[in-house]
């Protein structure tokens, strides 16, 4: 059986040979790991690459193309994000070629200066029951044995949030990373007066942090890209986690795994009372 | 030395905001730290700015609805009553403590419960001491 890679470049070159597809987003190597990468030419397939450094989301990239037909390479994750996106209407199903590979796990992003050896998977990726999308028009099975996945962690311990916020630099790393930070106008910076300002005031970190979490309950995927993109390592996929509990506990809701089922939030049974 | 008083900012519905104005007319006496804010409908409220409320300095943030059973066909109080349950489990996680955001049923005619149900909160505030979220997110380890 062949690796999972090189079937994945002789599919790739497939659609785009066939022209089924305009093009084709995946990851290819670079120094720091892998990089997205863009592919319309069917004999740049060679670049593209599997392995467990393709922690990013590709889905943040799919809305930039609606015009087109795109092959997108998607994890267990991701597949739930198109889910979900495909819910509010913010893609189109059948311009989309999902290409869904069975993903075991990521690494945590290496920090700058330290070494390769002895990598960890992802704490996210440790709870994750989803490692296959759950749309998808093409499977490819990796053959490799699942990462080496440390005894789960009992995640009773809590963390102290208030200081971990104090260390957020406002990049806004996490809004351009996620894939369902999608509004043109986004409500954190695009009230007048805003809700957080790009100043320095630490105490607004408070209700910035918060009201991502609010927007985010019910609709993360915990694909953690929020979390790997971010430079102080706050681990927001944790809080969005508590939050997708509560979900899950009132309204049996699962984000991104059933394509029928509504979002709770735009359901309304007539009759329905507390 | 200043003695604390709880802060609290009351988001009243228009019906349940009547009932505030029937408080008054009726001569009950309630504590005087509730700063009432008289929204269209309960359900209006985004859960961002109770959030920012209590960043700007609010010590709890109460939102009175109008109660769901009353309304006829659909019940905006319900999406209320949703979104705070959701807050009060985001605050718990963060590590403020949940009871600082409340719900209240309140009708437009309703003026001596809303009276007593906010002494009752007031109290219990000032059990729960200040919240002081600058203080908290400012002080370096």
């Amino acid at each position: 059986m062949s690796s999972p890679e090189t079937e994945l470049r002789r599919l790739a070159r497939s659609l785009l040979e066939k022209k089924a597809v305009d093009l084709v987003i995946g990851y290819e190597k670079s120094e720091a790991g892998v990089r997205p990468c863009f592919i319309s030419e069917p004999n740049e397939a060679e670049r593209l690459v599997w392995n467990p450094d393709c922690r990013l989301s590709l889905v943040r990239y799919l809305r930039g193309f609606k015009e087109k037909r795109v092959g997108i390479i998607v994890k267990g994750c991701d597949g739930r994000a198109i889910v979900e996106l495909i819910k509010e209407n913010q893609l189109d199903r059948r311009s989309t070629f999902i290409i869904a590979v069975e993903c075991n796990g990521v690494y945590k992003p290496v920090k700058y200066g330290s070494s390769k050896l002895g990598r960890q998977i992802a704490e996210y990726c440790e709870k994750c029951e989803v490692r296959i999308s759950p749309i998808r028009d093409h499977l490819i099975k990796s053959d490799v044995k699942a990462l080496e996945r440390p005894s789960p962690k009992n995640d009773g311990e809590p963390l102290d949030w208030l200081s971990l916020f104090r260390k957020c630099l406002r990049c806004m790393a996490c809004v351009r990373s996620c894939p369902f930070c999608y509004c043109t106008e986004c409500s954190i910076e695009g009230f007048k007066p805003a809700l957080v300002h790009k100043l320095v005031d630490p105490v607004e970190l408070f209700t910035f942090h918060l009201t991502r979490a609010l927007h985010m309950a019910g609709r993360c995927v915990e694909c953690g890209a929020c979390e790997s993109s971010c430079p102080v390592e706050i681990p927001l996929t944790r809080l969005y986690h508590e939050l997708n509990e509560w979900f899950r506990e009132k309204y049996g809701y699962v984000p991104g795994v059933n394509l029928e089922q509504a979002p709770p939030p735009l359901v309304f049974k007539e009759g329905e009372k507390p | 030395m200043v003695v604390w008083k709880p802060k609290i900012i009351a988001f009243t519905c228009w019906c349940s905001s009547s009932g505030v104005d029937q408080a008054g007319f009726e001569g009950f006496k309630y504590p005087a730290n509730v700063l009432t804010v008289r929204v269209p409908c309960s359900a209006i409220v985004n859960p961002s700015l109770v959030v920012k409320a209590l960043q700007e300095g609010a010590d709890a943030v109460l939102l009175t609805a109008c109660k769901p059973v009353e309304l006829r066909k659909i019940a905006p109080s319900r999406i209320t009553e949703a979104r705070v349950s959701l807050l009060r489990r985001l605050l718990n996680t963060v590590g403020v403590e949940e009871d600082r955001v409340r719900i209240l049923w309140i009708s437009s005619n309703e003026g001596g419960i809303f009276a007593s149900e906010v002494s009752r909160i007031v109290e219990e505030v000032e059990k729960l001491g200040p919240l002081n979220l600058r203080g908290k997110m400012i002080e370096q380890p």
